[in-house]
């Protein structure tokens, strides 16, 4: 008999980083180091759970820049052409171990690894690995939902609605493009909810979305299931709240799971590690040492001497933190029982890539969750937001307070005297595009155009994603650079469309360059009858 | 967001960024505009960044002076209008002296849950302040217990503490009063030290973080 029910979230984002102009480009290699690390191990997990017919249901974001980039040509070869290096070095690793059995069954691990990762990601699914979870989503197992378009922080973006506005609507028309469906929830990036910014995912169909724990437990009025059930706002659209009981287990570097000494070391990297002529070919073009994934060391403690990594015991760890989630669910339900009215949902949402990226157990961890909530017991079931909104007829309705899950639960992270600067730039461009968007009703082809490549200047600058680069202090020359250059090509192209002198070489340069949301409409900025 | 600039303990080359140029655009240092912007950054703090026209400050000077008064500082005005029906019932809650051609202020507001709008402007030697550009209205989030409650989901104060010990992480059992008590301590606690323990409430993918 089902008490209650949980919601795990996974949020999959990366900033949209497409560099044609260069040959390869440092910065490129988050997108490879997600796939290879986080998303396809998700994809081979899934696939098993669907094989073993385990019944399992997991949300998961898929950002609307990511989507762009996993289904680009440029980008897809280029990652094949990352994926062809990492089996080239695990195969030279497994020859230079040769004679060191622990750390060569690692290294053949990594080289079976790489070779799997090309077959799932080019033979299976056909270089678009975004089939795979389309395929998911038709199955029933995951809900697949977005964000908004290039991971806008909304709140300090309140000040210009159409900009909200457009940011929501350019992500729904790309998950329809690429799902053929209208997404069911939207994850407002980093939990950023302002009241009143329901209304616009209202507008596009959006059933449900997520804010951190605090936008419901103050929200108005009081709300009766604190984060244990959905509310509905006034426009419609549901609200689920995060449990921070079973965030924390996976999230927190002191307590959580991915700090055990059983798991392995993110730190300690080949790339780091082995001498310099041999590693070059697999570093940076530069000539700077960078990961390569190919770790050896497990965490071992709070030392410098680390022990090699026992995949092994690693599995056992990763099933035993699986046993003790399960278990504090199903006493965490129980309690619950006696004090709600309805069967309780546990919303956990986490970043998919700490699952296999930062957390490298983190895909097997979860592969032994959904199992063990499949065979073992009976209290708890894993569920979509949108099959618990069918469950009942009514739900308590709310205004969530603004909050946000970043550092101290409000907009700090991304508004603070390291990153605030950008604001009075994104506000212009954003009231820029509302005038001009209303000013041209008829335009050219090249005045449209231009308008258009506005509008994803606008989009690209917004994203929370450089913000956050600013304030927490690494790769920020590359987050103000980019900053400069969308805030600088934008107002270039407005000036150029002023003056009817538009640069077509400039415009057909950016469009080659920044190629996402290819059917965008500058009209979605103007401004419209409340 | 993956980061390959975390591995290595820390080396300062795992913190160096493909530095190869891209394209240089020049970011406008002004836009000739004559506003004031308010935003809201947590309960207790506001964030306001203007931009005033030469010839609109030039102006108001030169009307201060036929005025017979005599302009002292550029001030930054800020107004709870959380009860305010009109402009005539703008009360300054308190105010700023600025310097330094200072064009954006973070402002601390004692209470939570208040309508605030800032104007920037010069006031004179005997007290009178002339308005150069007036904000935005902005609505800080309330932090804590709403006090209205849902009749058809009537929520107790007992309940809603029980749910929020449940919700918050602090473990099945903590009596409400127990909860209530740690609540307003992070409520003081933040107004003291600036912020609200990233332990009670827990940001970007690929960098390491905590939430």
């Amino acid at each position: 008999m089902t008490d209650g029910y949980l919601a795990l979230v996974l949020h999959a984002h990366l900033p949209f980083i497409r560099h044609p102009e260069y040959e390869s480009f440092l910065e490129e290699n988050w997108l490879f180091e997600a796939v290879t690390d986080t998303y396809i191990p998700l994809v081979d997990i899934f696939d098993r759970l669907i094989d073993d017919n385990v019944d399992f249901r997991i949300t998961i974001s898929l950002s609307p820049t990511l989507i762009s980039m996993l289904r680009d040509e440029l980008l897809v070869s280029r990652y094949i052409r990352h994926l062809d290096k990492l089996i080239r070095l695990s195969g030279m690793e497994m020859e230079r171990t040769r004679n060191d059995g622990p750390t060569n069954s690692l290294a053949k691990m990594y080289h079976e690894r790489y070779i799997r990762a090309k077959y799932l990601f080019s033979e299976k699914y056909g270089n678009d690995i975004t089939r795979a979870f389309k395929k998911f989503q038709d199955l029933g197992k995951v809900e697949v939902i977005t964000c908004s378009a290039t991971h806008g922080y909304l709140p300090l973006m309140d000040v210009h609605k159409p900009a909200v506005r457009a940011q929501v609507k350019v992500a729904v028309d790309t998950y329809r493009s690429v799902f053929g469906s209208t997404p069911k929830g939207m994850w407002l990036p980093e939990c950023g909810y302002q009241p009143g910014h329901d209304k616009f995912l209202s507008e596009f169909g959006i059933r449900y979305f997520f804010v951190e724990t605090h936008g419901i437990l103050f929200g108005t009025p009081r709300p009766k299931y604190g984060v244990y059930s959905p509310y509905f706002t006034k426009s419609g659209v549901a609200v689920f709240g995060r449990d921070l009981e079973s965030s924390k287990a996976v999230w927190s570097s002191r307590d959580g799971y991915p700090g055990d000494v059983n798991y392995r070391e993110y730190y300690r990297d080949i790339g780091f590690d082995l001498d310099f002529d041999y590693i070059k070919p697999f570093i940076n073009e530069c000539g700077t040492r960078v990961n390569t994934g190919i770790k050896y060391y497990r965490i071992t403690g709070e030392t410098d001497h680390k022990g090699i990594y026992d995949r092994d015991i690693a599995m056992k760890t990763a099933a035993s933190h699986a046993s003790n989630f399960m278990f504090n669910r199903e006493k965490q339900v129980e309690h619950l029982k006696g004090v709600m009215d309805r069967k309780p949902i546990i919303v956990s949402p986490y970043d998919a890539e700490l699952f296999g990226h930062w957390w490298f157990e983190g895909p097997q961890w979860l592969e032994y969750l959904l199992r063990k909530i499949h065979f073992d017991q009976e209290t708890v079931k894993t569920i979509t937001p949108s099959e618990y909104l069918d469950l009942y007829d009514a739900y308590p309705v709310m205004t969530p307070s603004m909050s946000s899950w970043g550092y101290k639960g409000y907009s700090e992270v991304w508004l603070d005297g390291s990153n605030d600067w950008i604001y009075r730039h994104l506000h212009k461009m954003a009231e820029t595009m509302t005038a001009d968007a209303g000013k041209y009703d008829s335009p050219s082809d090249v005045e449209r155009r231009a308008l258009n490549q506005m509008a994803r200047e606008l989009l690209l600058a917004q994203s929370s994603d450089w913000a956050f680069i600013m304030k927490t202090g690494t790769f920020v020359n590359y987050a103000v650079n980019r900053t400069r250059e969308h805030v600088g090509r934008f107002f270039a192209l407005h000036e150029q469309l002023t003056s009817g002198n538009i640069d077509i070489r400039m415009l057909e340069e950016a469009e080659h360059k920044y190629n996402l949301f290819r059917d965008i409409d500058y009209k979605t900025y103007a401004l419209r009858e409340e | 967001m993956t980061s390959s600039e975390y591995a290595g303990s820390g080396s300062d080359l795992n913190k160096k960024t493909d530095v190869r140029p891209m394209r240089d655009f020049h970011v406008p240092y002004g836009y000739n505009d004559n506003k004031i912007v308010l935003m809201i950054r947590d309960p207790w703090t506001l964030y306001s960044y203007w931009e005033i026209r030469r010839e609109v400050e030039d102006g108001l000077r030169r009307e201060i002076q036929e005025k017979g008064l005599i302009a002292s500082n550029s001030l930054l005005r800020v107004y709870d209008v959380t009860e305010a029906s009109s402009d005539a019932c703008l009360r300054s809650e308190f105010s700023f002296e600025l310097k330094d051609q200072a064009d954006s202020w973070y402002i601390h507001i004692g209470n939570h849950g208040k309508k605030w709008i800032v104007e920037v402007g010069i006031s004179c030697t005997t007290g009178e302040f002339f308005v150069l550009a007036r904000s935005n209205t902005v609505e800080a989030p309330f932090y804590g217990m709403s006090e209205i409650y849902d009749d058809e989901w009537m929520c107790s104060e007992e309940l809603y503490y029980r749910m929020f010990a449940a919700s918050g992480g602090y473990g099945i059992g903590t009596s409400s009063l127990q909860v209530k008590e740690t609540l307003e301590r992070h409520h003081k606690g933040w107004l003291f030290s600036g912020g609200m323990s990233s332990g009670v409430f827990g940001s970007a993918g690929l960098f390491p973080k905590e939430k």
